[in-house]
C-alpha cells in the first residue's frame, strides 16, 4: 500500500475518531436512563438476594420499598435518616436523591471522616428482622463489593450478596456465582466473645466460626474478599454497639 | 508483513465453494488458532476452570471475530497502513461496547451475565492476528467465515479443556455432579490452577500432533 | 508502599507470566531463540514503561469524574482509551524496529502487532487502576512488569535452546514442551506468591 501523505492520516484519523466517538456518545446517552434504572433495580435486587427468606426476587422495586427502611450511618455510629442531614455542602460533589442511591463507589470521593455507610433494615414477614450492611473493596482486576445480611443479634450472617466488575470467569467470579461459596459464610460470627473478628478467607481454616475457606486459584480475589469484610464491617461496629445499648 | 503478501482471493463461483468450506474447517485441527497459531493463550487458560464461563467465552468471541473481520475486510481498501493498529481496535472496541451498551438497555440480566467476558474478548489476540493475518488483504464474505471457523477452532479447545478441569478439579460439568465429592472423590485442586491448564495444553499438543504428524516443528 | 518494593514485587514475585500468566501468546510463540525473546522483551518493557504512567494520566486527569466536565465521568471510554494509547506506541514501535532491525522485525512477525493485545499490557494498566497506585508507584510497576515479562521469555527461550539436543518425542517438540516448562515454571513461583519485599529490602 503506498503511503498516503500525513494530512491524509490525520483526517482519517479525525474522521474515525469523530464518527465513532460520536456513535458511542450517541449510544451511550440515548440509553443512560435506561441504564441508570436498570442498574438501580439490580442493585436492590442484590440487596434482597442476601436475604435468606426471599428467594430469587422478580419485582425489586416494589419489595424493596414494602419491607426495606435505609439508613445511613457514620463510622462514629452517628445515624442519619434524612436526605437533608446527607446531602451538606461539605460532601459535595456528592448529592443523592432518595436514600435507596446511597453508594459506597461514590463515598470514596468524601473525606474519611465525613463518609456515610448504608445500612438497609429489612422487616421479615414472620417477624424475622434483618440488617444489611455494605462492604467494597480491591479484587484482582478491579473493585467488588458485597452486601451482609445479619440477623437481629447483629452478630450472625444470615445471608451474603458479593458483586464485582472483572473477575476472571470461573475462578474469582466465583465469590458472585457460586452458591455453595456464599452459603460458606451462613451461620458465621463476626464477634468472638464480645471482640471483633470479622469473618476471614483463609487458606487453612482453624477457627470454623469465624473463617471460611479460599476459593482454588483465585487466591488475590479471596484475599480481596477478606479484606472487604474486615475492613468493610468495622465501619458499622460503633452503629451496632448503638443498637444493642438501645435494646 | 507476511500479510500483505496474501494473494487477493479470486472471485470464486458460489457462496459457499470448497475455499470456503476449507476457511471453517481448517481452524478446527489443521490450523488451530490456539494449538497451532498459538493466539488467544491467555483466556484459554484463565476461564477454562469450568465448562459454562468456557461455552460463553467460546461463543462470544467467534461472533466478535466474525463480525469485526467483516467489518474491518470492508474497510480494509481505505486504512492507512501506518496506523491500521488503532483503527483496527478502535473499530472493534467501538462496536463491542455499543453491543453492551444496547444490552445494558434492554437485557440486563445477560449484560450482567457477560459483561467481564468484555474486556476479554476484545483483548483476545485471537481478534486482532485474524485482522492482521487474514481480513486485511481478504474480501468481507471470506472473512466472515474465517471469523468463524477461528472462534470456532477456539471453542473446541476451549471446551475440552474446561471439561477434564472441570470433572477432574471439581468433580462436576456444567455444574452436574458427575464425580461425587461428598462420597469419594476428592477433587484435584491443582486443576483449577493455571499450571494445570499448561500441562493439559502441552498433553493436548502432543496429542494433537502424534495424530497430525504434519504439524510436528510447526512453531 | 515505595516505588522500589513495587518494582520488586511486580518484576520478582507477582510475575505476570509466570503468577499471573498473562501474555501467554507472544512468550510462548517468540521464544524459540534468546535473542528474539530479549528483542521482544525489551519492546515490551518499553511499551509498558510509557503506557503505566500515560493510562495513569488519562485514568486520573481524564476519565476520572470532574477531571474535565464537572459531574461527567467518562469511566464508560476506559477500555476503549486505554487500549488505543497501547496501540499508538505499538505502532510507533513497529515502525522503529522495522527500520532500526529489519531482522528482529522478520523474526517477531505478527506477535509485534500483537503487544498491543498483550494481556500483560493491558493487565498492567488494570492493576494500576484498581490498586489505586500514585504516579510515581504506577510508573515503577509498570517497568516491573516488562522487566519480570523480559525474565521469564529470555528464561523460556534460553531453555528451549538447550532442549533442542534433547529427546523430546517428536510431536511435544517445540510448542507443547514449552507449555509444560511454563507451568512447571509456574509451580515454582507459587511458592513466593504472597511475599512482601518490604520485609526485607526495608
Amino acid at each position: 500500500m503506498s503511503q498516503p501523505s500525513n494530512a491524509k492520516l490525520y483526517l482519517y484519523v479525525l474522521v474515525l475518531t469523530v464518527i465513532s466517538g460520536a456513535g458511542l456518545s450517541l449510544f451511550y446517552n440515548s440509553l443512560k436512563d435506561i441504564h441508570a434504572d436498570n442498574k438501580k433495580k439490580a442493585k436492590k435486587a442484590d440487596i434482597l438476594s442476601s436475604i435468606p427468606e426471599l428467594g430469587k426476587v422478580e419485582n425489586a422495586n416494589e419489595v424493596f420499598k414494602d419491607r426495606i427502611t435505609v439508613l445511613a450511618v457514620k463510622a462514629d455510629g452517628t445515624i442519619l435518616d434524612k436526605l437533608e442531614s446527607i446531602n451538606t455542602a461539605d460532601r459535595l460533589p456528592v448529592v443523592y436523591k432518595e436514600m435507596a442511591d446511597i453508594d459506597l463507589a461514590l463515598e470514596d470521593k468524601v473525606a474519611l471522616e465525613k463518609r456515610i455507610y448504608p445500612v438497609y433494615q429489612y422487616k421479615g414477614n414472620t417477624g424475622q428482622n434483618f440488617y444489611v450492611v455494605a462492604v467494597r473493596g480491591n479484587g484482582l482486576w478491579d473493585k467488588i463489593w458485597g452486601y451482609i445480611a445479619l440477623e437481629n443479634d447483629l452478630n450472625t450472617i444470615a445471608g451474603i450478596y458479593f458483586g464485582h466488575k472483572g473477575e476472571t470467569p470461573g475462578l474469582g467470579a466465583e465469590i458472585k456465582d457460586s452458591k455453595t461459596f456464599k452459603d460458606k459464610f451462613i451461620k458465621k460470627q463476626i464477634y468472638k466473645e464480645g471482640k471483633y473478628v470479622s469473618v476471614l478467607v483463609k487458606k487453612k481454616i482453624k477457627d470454623k466460626s469465624h473463617e471460611i475457606a479460599t476459593i482454588s486459584g483465585a487466591t488475590v480475589t479471596s484475599d480481596g474478599v477478606s479484606e472487604m469484610m474486615d475492613r468493610g464491617i468495622k465501619n458499622y461496629l460503633a452503629y451496632f454497639d448503638k443498637v444493642k445499648s438501645s435494646k | 508483513m507476511a500479510e500483505t503478501q496474501i494473494a487477493p482471493q479470486t472471485e470464486s463461483t458460489s457462496l459457499f465453494g470448497a475455499k470456503e468450506r476449507k476457511l471453517l474447517v481448517d481452524p478446527l485441527n489443521d490450523d488451530n488458532p490456539v494449538t497451532v497459531q498459538i493466539l488467544g493463550v491467555c483466556s484459554a487458560l484463565a476461564v477454562t476452570s469450568q465448562v459454562k464461563p468456557a461455552l460463553i467465552m467460546a461463543l462470544g468471541l467467534t461472533i466478535v471475530t466474525a463480525m469485526s473481520n467483516l467489518v474491518i475486510s470492508m474497510m480494509r481498501n481505505s486504512i492507512p497502513s501506518a496506523i491500521r493498529m488503532i483503527v483496527q481496535l478502535l473499530v472493534v472496541a467501538a462496536l463491542v461496547q455499543m453491543v453492551s451498551d444496547v444490552l445494558q438497555a434492554f437485557i440486563y440480566d445477560v449484560y450482567a451475565e457477560l459483561s467481564v467476558f468484555i474486556g476479554l474478548i476484545i483483548t483476545n489476540c485471537i481478534v486482532m492476528g485474524r485482522l492482521e493475518a487474514f481480513a486485511m488483504a481478504n474480501r468481507p464474505w471470506q472473512s466472515f467465515i474465517d471469523g468463524i471457523g477461528n472462534g470456532l477452532g477456539y471453542g473446541v479447545i476451549l471446551l475440552l479443556m474446561a471439561t477434564i478441569r472441570e470433572i477432574l478439579g471439581k468433580g462436576t460439568w456444567f455444574g452436574i455432579t458427575i464425580l461425587s465429592t461428598e462420597s469419594w472423590y476428592v477433587p484435584n485442586n491443582l486443576m483449577l490452577l493455571p499450571c494445570a491448564s499448561l500441562f493439559l495444553m502441552g498433553v493436548i499438543i502432543w496429542i494433537q500432533r502424534g495424530f497430525n504428524t504434519k504439524l510436528i516443528g510447526k512453531s | 508502599m515505595d516505588a522500589l518494593n513495587i518494582f520488586i514485587k511486580a518484576a520478582f514475585i507477582d510475575n505476570m507470566i509466570l503468577a499471573y500468566f498473562l501474555g501467554m501468546c507472544s512468550y510462548l510463540a517468540v521464544s524459540k531463540s534468546v535473542k528474539t525473546a530479549l528483542g521482544l522483551g525489551v519492546a515490551v518493557v518499553f511499551v509498558l514503561a510509557f503506557t503505566a504512567p500515560v493510562n495513569w494520566i488519562v485514568t486520573n486527569k481524564i476519565l476520572a469524574e470532574g477531571a474535565i466536565i464537572e459531574g461527567i465521568s467518562f469511566d464508560f471510554l476506559g477500555l476503549i482509551i486505554y487500549i488505543s494509547v497501547i496501540a499508538g506506541l505499538v505502532q510507533f514501535l513497529e515502525m522503529f524496529i522495522e527500520k532500526v532491525s529489519p531482522s528482529l522485525y522478520s523474526a517477531l512477525g505478527i506477535f509485534l502487532p500483537l503487544i498491543t493485545v498483550n494481556c500483560a499490557i493491558l493487565g498492567a494498566t488494570l492493576f494500576i487502576v484498581a490498586r489505586e497506585y500514585n504516579f510515581v508507584e504506577a510508573t515503577a510497576f509498570g517497568i516491573g512488569s516488562g522487566v519480570g515479562w523480559m525474565l521469564a521469555i529470555v528464561a523460556l527461550a534460553a531453555i528451549r535452546e538447550k532442549l533442542r539436543t534433547a529427546n523430546v518425542p517428536a510431536p511435544l517438540q517445540g510448542l507443547g514442551i514449552a507449555f509444560i516448562i511454563t507451568g512447571l515454571m509456574g509451580i515454582a513461583f507459587m511458592s513466593l506468591l504472597g511475599l512482601n519485599p518490604g520485609t526485607y529490602f526495608g
